[in-house]
């Protein structure tokens, strides 16, 4: 049974309304080059997340296509704005396969 | 081995300094010292060269900072494939139903290898994943799959800071004991091309530097590792099988019995370490 990707999204800084913080995002993902090939000299087939896109309650905030140069288990990390009301960040991927995996997280403020 | 590297040095003095460099790099024997040859020491108070450390020693900075940070280790990738498979009934059975949660088997990492029921076969911690495997309808499963070595690496984890602990079984000990005996021969048994023994790097030559490498004594505390060259977690057997191929021997198999017997020398000789994996390397 092939298991889901798995990803992870975490914060980094204190979420406080107007401070800007860190978002982290890694996901398990070969990111095949295509450019390899197997023992029998076959070439392996290319996938590699082609689209990363980061949402803000719903709103595009980021997007993202990857390309082979990245290593396998992307992790991508970016600079972000806690809106004052807060909100729940989640980051959607695409490969080349057309599995889709997506993870979200509530921007929960500190008191 | 001083022996040996005699007339092999005049010929590389006589070669050029590059070379000479790069033999010092592999093979930083006593006697190169003298001979006023660029000296392959480690950076002066980097590295610890005690031999009773675990690998997590040797790591740089960022890498180690990166082993903590549980959030974007990759490490925690496969901690988390290997929790939902611990407690995936897709093939009838799940680990949880006959072992209960996984963080209460606490010493099953700290005590393989151990002889198979058939008190003969030495098998590892992987081996018995599969062989579970197996029993419970995941046929399918190879050594180094994801979701084995995701088991491996929850296990690890249930198990840091337990002490290693292998010791001889009370039934056919004499078994256990030849196969021990085995593993520590291949441990100071010269293979491969470079004709070199695992003492030459892992005892002797302990927090020198051989090209990007920091060599560390060689205990299996750490493992699984996500090896960052490998771009994915490895179980003991990848790493000693890309040691064989780093001295440019002949390959043993997967699950080569040798491959086994060298593991259990390795974990006996490092009884009483703490185990401290799943952990990242270079």
């Amino acid at each position: 049974m092939a298991l889901q990707t798995p990803s992870r999204l975490t914060f980094v800084g204190s979420i406080r309304p107007g401070n800007t913080i860190e978002a982290r995002w890694i996901a398990g993902h070969p990111m095949e080059t295509g450019l390899r090939v197997d023992d029998a000299g076959r070439r392996i087939q290319r996938n590699i997340v082609i689209q990363v896109r980061v949402l803000l309650d719903g709103q595009l905030i980021l997007d993202f296509e990857p390309g082979t140069g990245m290593s396998a288990n992307p992790y991508l990390a970016f600079g972000l704005t806690v809106p004052p009301q807060g909100g729940t960040l989640s980051v959607h991927w695409l490969d080349d396969n057309g599995q889709r995996g997506s993870v979200q997280q509530i921007l929960l403020m500190e008191k | 081995m001083q022996h040996r590297l005699g007339p092999w040095l005049t010929s590389a003095l006589l070669a050029g300094p590059a070379l000479a460099f790069s033999l010092v790099l592999t093979l930083a024997a006593p006697q190169v010292q003298s001979q006023n040859l660029p000296q392959a020491e480690a950076r002066p108070g980097t590295w610890p060269s005690s031999t009773r450390l675990s690998g997590n020693a040797f790591l740089p900075p960022g890498l180690l900072e990166l082993q903590k940070e549980t959030g974007t280790s990759p490490v925690t990738l496969w901690l988390d494939k290997g929790k939902a498979q611990w407690t995936d009934r897709s093939g009838g059975q799940s680990c949880e139903g006959c072992h209960g949660a996984a963080e209460s088997l606490t010493t099953a990492a700290a005590r393989f290898p151990r002889l198979a029921a058939d008190g003969q076969r030495l098998i590892n911690l992987e081996d018995q994943i599969l062989a579970c495997s197996a029993r419970a309808g995941r046929t399918h499963a190879r050594a180094e799959d994801d979701e084995v070595l995701g088991l491996s690496a929850v296990l690890h984890n249930a198990a840091k800071g337990q002490l290693i602990d292998v010791q001889a079984p009370s039934a056919n000990a004499a078994q256990w004991q030849t196969h021990l005996g085995q593993g520590a021969q291949l441990f100071s048994r010269r293979i491969g091309r470079m004709n070199l023994a695992c003492v030459h790097c892992h005892e002797q030559n302990v927090s020198r530097q051989m090209r990007a490498e920091v060599i560390s004594p060689g205990h299996p505390t750490g493992f699984p590792i996500y090896r960052m060259s490998w771009q994915r977690m490895g179980s003991i057997e990848r790493r000693l099988r890309a040691c064989y191929s780093g001295v440019q021997a002949v390959l043993p198999p997967q699950g080569a019995v040798e491959l086994r017997q060298l593991e259990l020398y390795l974990k006996v000789r490092a009884n009483g370490m703490p185990i401290d994996g799943p952990s990242i390397r270079r």
